[in-house]
């Protein structure tokens, strides 16, 4: 079976399985009632509180809250049980629990999840076939619907609880088979294609419901899942100021309403008296999941005018978790320099400073200096220079290393180079492939990455190496070009030049190509001087290209300059 | 070039000619040996460089000697027409038009007379060898250095009349100064905001691509494309090559006598394809937009991985390579506009200059007619081959021979000055011009007076006068009065009731004005003395303002002329010369009293509901101009942006859209062939529609992208089709699904799927099949998470993005499976 990853709407039930768990003395904890967003004067967390330990778990490892144990050591039959301290009940694990573990509030009275009304397309107002202006202002307690009790006494209701009235009176099956029937009809009415395209949707939306077998009650919360206290921390400054995330003002804030309405209803208060604080409850439960719309209004403001930041707004966005933390990765064995010029390097190296170097291969070298038996702790290595010298040059040997320059526009931008190391700060970056990465030296700077495992780093001698990259993606043109300087100079060195002091000159003719060379080191010939070249095969100057055929027979010379005769001789070394 | 001992290259190794070798070397000896060159090349270019030594300076700009020539030709020119322009030979937009043009010529012969000079002078010009080597700047930035600056685009991009005619070495003056500001700063600009943009469709293409890879080897369609093999120029011939290399052909081509097969089905077409093309007039060659793969594209349909050269290998991400080369260019260019500080640039008409000054000499009866053109200059219009010979004394000479319809602007017999444009050659290719933007343009009146229009006058036709006029309130007019009565009580009388009371009370001044009263005081006093004149031209009861007019004495000898008459510019009348067109109004035994008049050309209608009097700078009509808009990428990249989101105001012929285009090619198809071939006929014509669109804005800015790239992005836009009539299937009426998979479907069915084509930007076409991760991780992540909850949906993993989050190996390249 292929792994695969589901999404739907959690039942109260299902909420309350996350959330909730049984202790061995076989007390449920989960519920959070106590609104303390704090730590208390000593950092530690208040019980009860939204960082309470007895909920969420242990902040030191394997430390309870009271003292009575300390960094405890579970023996192997403890370590299948839980095991919570008989003073403070808190559970004796890794800290790493509070990343996962979640609490709940049980809310008095249904609160209405914002998210299916705010967005579009409103999902209930097509399930409860209302207008969404009607379910808004029912939403915000502007209107209200009757029922009957029990007793056949009239009731008014809004809010959470009005909507959880008619969602519960809906039967989905007989609606669609309605509209599935009547689908051919509306055809015949000459509906316009708007109000078409609705009913289209709202048929798929309600197969859709069938097939998964929600109860539309689930789309309101009974129980609301507070989040890991990780996921929103609390610091404790040195000046005993505490920083703390937006979340838990708004977690706390609910409790605080929601205990206010508890305490009402404990009092006997009949329902119609406390409206405004239901109102209060949907309002707060709304700002926590999305807290965008409430921009006037002064429930939404905290000090210095700055909002608070919901659970929606964590989410989406460049820097919401999806993009942030779940699409890009922090990387580790990273350094970043600026790039300098460096023309007397190959193609497929580049210049690393030594400093660099040796933290980025520090697993490496300690690897390898403990393999030599030189050092047993880590941390003093930059003290032994002189076998770190050879054995760092050593590593180099065998590892290629990627360079990256900051606007990643396409494959070319990350390449492999075999690192050479340097004196300096600076990554030496070879001239040609500038116009890849579409460097310039006047600051640019440059990311260095290395491939660990030997997967990675026999893709990046195979596949990313510079050498492997000499055609451009978008039209198979050679990639890696000379230019600028390089080009003046070939230029310059293969000119006619028609300065008088070489047209007057008399040509000397040489046969032998060597011979040429020798005269230009001694200096006998200038770079511009013509020659006339001799060559004695007639089959060579057959395939030469020469326009005008007739004159091919007589021609046994070819008049050049000796600057060609050099540039010609690099070529012909690779031929 | 083919066995070793014999190649010699005796040439000069500019940029180009390197390049040229670099590609030669990487097609026939591979990357080691090239990379290996490279180095020695890089070696050796650098080591002659600095023994070299070329260094830049002042003296090494050499400005040609002919610009002084040229710049006098122009303004004469421009003199001419403007003479035209104020007699009303000639309208506004026309004026503008030969104003630009004129610049225009005289821009770009200054750039070639300036390489000229430098080509024929100093072979070995450090600025010269450095340009045409191509190591160092580009022929427009040498032409703003010794050349001149030309027409400059304001922050718009809009092109400004008046242009920079002096250059960087001469230096600019104030106003060609604060002009170039303009376009400086607007590049700057651009590279700060528009960068962004640039940006956001380089992730859009990505996310709408990335998920196509190749999945198999052959997909076995039977869709081809068909490529005529039909080249003239270089420009053609490159194109076809372009199209061709790295493809598939799917049909076997033999030659005709020995049926010797030259390709075969399913070979690549590689850089020996010249062979082909002299055999054959079409080609088929498979593509990815007929890939018959519901996700991906098969090897065949794909041919070459254009970075090596050879077949695809599996498990590609083609994809994100195709959205990656779509997008590099555009935002690389948005960042490097800056440069040329908004010089504009367009192109001119071919035209011919005399070499020397001299006579020139044509037959005016042999192969041709004289006429006139739109601006109203006379040409000579060739018909045939004419030759031309211009003399400069009795032994130098030089001939010219024209082509058919080709313009000439001198008549046989006229002195021609050195650089000056003979004659204009008619191109046969249709160059694209820079785009036009309509614009109205208000033309306001110079001077303040009454309207005339004359209808009856042939040569006036079209002509809308001002007569020259100066207009005032009843209340001026009374203070003006007054005012110079206390000055010469003697010489004026004025009417008996505001005599009185003036005596009476001078403070007090209550306006009890007749105007008649006025009138006839004025008549009087004209009489009187000889003095002064004002003419009271009429009166107007309703605005309560006198017409008065400067009539402007002159004397003409006696003409026939009647009061009334219009007289235009220079119209010599009997040894006097008119200085402005002007009005006949009075007439005495030797002299006549003219009035100055402005006369004003119109296009075609004439705005009756104007008021009959014009006052300065009031609205005399309204024109719609031409309006040339520099195009650079930025421009370029929102016509992009257009076309690959299928918005709907991207309109083609001025009423269509191309998502009404779909629909009718579709609806015309339909009544010839079943519901799929027409589907896929339509859709194939919008498909080359977009390619060629796109490419087009590219080639403009010298961007060379494959067509695969492009092709890839629109199969993403033109795979899904709208479900109209749902058959055996399980499917709703208009659901959208891909047009293959369906396909597939209805080969099972009795009744069958009916359904339309239809464009789908490329933000909805990747909304429509990929999994609910990277959907959420794309735009409005908390909607499509929503509505994935509601609709319970199940991802499987298949993609990259969702592989990514869980931690898993994303199932590409080597980790393909």
């Amino acid at each position: 079976m292929r792994d695969y990853v589901k999404i739907n709407i959690a039942s109260p039930k299902q909420i309350l399985k996350w959330t909730e768990r049984l202790t061995p003395k076989g007390k449920y904890i989960g519920k959070l009632k106590n609104s303390k967003k704090t730590l208390d004067k000593k950092g530690k967390c208040i019980r009860g509180g939204l960082f309470c330990e007895q909920i969420f778990g242990p902040t030191k490892k394997n430390t309870c809250r009271c003292g009575y144990y300390k960094n405890y050591k579970k023996s192997k039959k403890e370590k299948k049980h839980i095991k919570l301290c008989r003073i403070c009940n808190v559970e004796i694990t890794d800290p790493i629990i509070r990343n996962y573990r979640m609490g709940y509030i049980e809310l008095n009275i249904p609160i209405i999840n914002i998210l299916y009304l705010n967005i579009n397309p409103c999902y209930l107002a097509i399930i409860t076939n209302l207008k969404i202006n009607y379910l808004k202002q029912l939403h915000s307690g502007k209107a209200y619907i009757t029922i009957k009790d029990k007793n056949q006494k009239e009731k008014k209701l809004t809010g959470g609880e009005a909507i959880n009235d008619i969602l519960s009176k809906i039967d989905l099956e007989k609606t669609l088979i309605k509209l599935t029937n009547n689908i051919h009809q509306y055809k015949e009415k000459n509906i316009t294609i708007k109000n078409f395209k609705n009913i289209l949707n709202k048929i798929k939306l309600y197969n859709y419901l069938l097939q998964t077998k929600i109860k539309f009650s689930w789309l309101l919360f009974k129980y609301l899942p507070v989040l890991p206290p990780n996921v929103r921390p609390i610091i404790n400054m040195k000046n005993n100021q505490q920083i703390s995330n937006d979340l838990n003002t708004l977690y706390a804030s609910i409790i605080n309403v929601n205990n206010k309405i508890i305490k009402l209803k404990e009092s006997l208060i009949p329902d119609n008296y406390f409206i405004n604080e239901k109102i209060l409850l949907q309002k707060k439960v709304d700002q926590l999941i999305n807290n965008e719309k409430y921009k006037e209004n002064k429930l939404g403001k905290i000090i210095n005018n700055k909002k608070l930041k919901s659970i929606t707004e964590n989410i989406k966005g460049k820097e919401g978790i999806i993009r942030e933390n779940m699409l890009g990765k922090t990387v580790n064995f990273s350094g970043r320099s600026v790039i300098v010029v460096e023309p007397t390097l190959n193609l497929n190296e580049c210049g690393l400073p030594k400093e660099m170097a040796i933290n980025l291969f520090y697993p490496f070298i300690i690897k390898e200096l403990i393999k030599l038996k030189l050092i047993k702790r880590l941390y003093k290595i930059k003290k032994i220079t002189k076998i770190l010298d050879i054995i760092l040059e050593n590593i180099i040997k065998n590892h290629y290393i990627l360079l990256n320059r900051a606007p990643t526009l396409h494959r070319l931008n990350i390449q492999a180079f075999q690192p050479k190391l340097t004196i300096g700060k600076s990554i030496k970056l070879h001239p040609l492939v500038c116009s890849a990465f579409n460097a310039d030296f006047d600051g640019d700077q440059m990311g260095v990455h290395i491939p660990l495992s030997l997967k990675a780093q026999a893709e990046a001698r195979n596949i990313l190496i510079s050498i492997n990259n000499c055609n451009s993606l978008k039209n198979g043109d050679p990639n890696i070009l000379p230019s600028q300087d390089i080009i003046l100079g070939c230029y310059f060195s293969n000119i006619e030049n028609c300065n008088l002091l070489y047209i007057l000159n008399k040509i000397q003719i040489y046969t032998n190509m060597e011979k040429i060379k020798m005269e230009y080191k001694k200096e006998n010939l200038s770079i511009h001087n013509f020659i006339w070249l001799n060559f004695k095969n007639k089959q060579q100057i057959d395939k030469l290209k020469i326009k005008r055929k007739n004159l091919i027979k007589k021609i046994i010379f070819l008049r050049t300059t000796v600057g060609r005769i050099l540039f010609n001789d690099i070529i012909k070394n690779f031929l | 070039m083919y066995s070793k001992n014999i190649i010699y290259f005796n040439k000069a190794f500019d940029k180009i000619e390197i390049k040229n070798l670099i590609n030669w070397f990487l097609i026939n000896y591979g990357n080691i040996k090239t990379t290996k060159l490279l180095d020695k090349i890089k070696k050796f270019g650098l080591i002659h460089a600095t023994n070299a030594g070329i260094s830049i300076g002042l003296n090494d700009l050499i400005i040609p000697p002919s610009k002084k020539n040229l710049v006098e030709i122009s303004n004469k020119n421009l003199n001419k027409i403007n003479k035209k322009f104020k007699n009303g030979k000639i309208n506004l937009i026309t004026y503008l038009i030969k104003e630009k043009r004129t610049w225009d010529n005289m821009n770009e012969n200054l750039k070639i007379e300036s390489i000229k000079n430098l080509k024929q002078n100093d072979l070995l010009n450090s600025l010269y060898t450095m340009t045409l080597s191509g190591a160092r700047g580009n022929i427009n930035q040498v032409k703003q250095l010794i050349s001149m600056r030309g027409l400059i685009s304001d922050s718009q991009g809009n092109l400004l009349n008046l242009p920079i005619k002096t250059n960087f070495k001469e230096g600019l003056n104030i106003v060609e100064y604060f002009i170039s500001c303009y376009g400086a700063r607007k590049g700057i600009i651009d590279t700060s905001l528009k960068t962004a943009n640039a940006g956001y469709l380089t992730r859009r293409l990505i996310f709408a691509s990335q998920n196509t890879i190749i999945r198999k080897t052959n997909c076995f369609t039977k869709y081809k494309k068909k490529i005529k093999i039909k080249y003239e120029t270089k420009q053609e011939f490159k194109l076809l090559k372009e199209e061709l290399i790295g493809r598939i052909n799917v049909k076997t081509i033999k030659e005709k006598d020995n049926n010797k097969i030259i390709i075969s089905y399913g070979q690549d077409i590689c850089y020996t394809f010249k062979k082909i093309l002299n055999h054959n007039i079409n080609i088929y060659i498979r593509t990815p937009l007929n890939c018959i793969l519901t996700t991906g594209i098969c090897q065949m349909c794909y041919g070459w991985n254009l970075a090596t050269g050879k077949i695809v290998e599996l498990g590609e991400t083609i994809g994100t390579i195709a959205a990656q080369s779509i997008g590099e260019p555009g935002t690389q260019l948005t960042m490097r506009t800056f440069h040329l500080g908004g010089i504009f640039t367009s192109k001119i008409k071919e035209s011919i200059l005399s070499p020397f000054t001299g006579k020139i000499w044509y037959d005016l009866n042999k192969n041709g007619k004289k006429t006139y053109n739109k601006f109203n200059e006379k040409i000579f219009l060739t018909s045939k081959e004419k030759k031309i010979t211009i003399y400069e004394n009795n032994i130098n000479k030089s001939i010219y021979y024209l082509p058919p319809n080709s313009y000439i602007f001198v008549r046989p017999g006229e002195k021609v000055f050195k650089a000056q444009i003979i004659a204009e050659t008619f191109d046969k290719q249709k160059k694209k011009e820079n785009t036009k933007f309509n614009e109205v343009k208000k033309i306001k009146s110079n001077i303040s007076g009454k309207k005339y229009i004359n209808k009856k006058n042939k040569k006036f036709n079209n002509l809308y006068w001002i007569l020259n006029a100066n207009f005032i309130t009843f209340n001026k007019f009374y203070h003006k009065l007054t005012d110079k009565l206390n000055f010469k009580k003697k010489s004026y009388t004025i009417s008996k009731n505001m005599q009185d009371k003036n005596k009476k009370s001078k403070k007090n001044l209550q306006l009890k004005i007749s105007i008649k009263n006025i009138l006839n005081n004025m008549e009087k006093k004209k009489s009187k003395t000889n003095k002064k004149f004002i003419f009271i031209n009429e009166i107007l009861n309703k605005n309560k303002t006198i017409i008065l007019n400067k009539p402007k004495k002159e004397k003409i000898i006696n003409n026939k002329w009647k009061i009334g008459k219009f007289i235009l510019k220079d119209e010599i009348t009997n040894k006097n010369r008119n200085l402005y067109p002007s009005q006949i109004i009075q007439e005495k035994k030797d002299t006549s009293v003219l009035k100055k008049v402005t006369p004003y050309r119109l296009n075609d209608k004439i705005l009756d509901k104007n008021p009959y009097i014009m006052k300065k700078n009031a609205l005399l009509y309204k024109a719609v101009t031409k309006k040339e808009k520099n195009k650079d990428i930025i421009q370029g990249l929102v016509e992009i942006e257009k076309l690959f989101e299928a918005k709907k105001s991207f309109i083609i012929d001025k009423t269509k859209n191309l998502h009404e285009i779909l629909k009718d090619l579709f609806v015309n198809y339909n009544k010839k062939y079943n519901n799929s071939t027409s589907t896929r006929k339509s859709i194939e014509i919008i498909q080359k529609y977009i390619l060629e669109e796109i490419q087009s804005i590219y080639k403009e800015q010298g961007i060379n992208i494959s067509n695969k790239h492009i092709e890839i992005i629109i199969k993403q836009m033109t795979s899904k089709v709208i479900i109209k009539n749902a058959g055996n299937s399980p499917f709703i009426v208009g659901e959208i699904c891909n047009i293959n998979s369906i396909d597939n479907l209805n080969k099972n069915y009795e009744h069958k799927i009916i359904y339309e084509p239809i464009l789908l930007g490329i933000t909805k076409s990747s909304l429509y099949t990929q999994s609910f991760i990277s959907q959420i991780t794309f735009q409005e992540s908390i909607k499509s998470l929503i509505k994935a909850a509601i609709e319970n949906k199940i991802d499987w993993l298949y993609g990259l993005k969702e592989n990514l989050i869980l931690g898993n190996l994303i199932p590409i390249g080597t980790g393909f499976k």
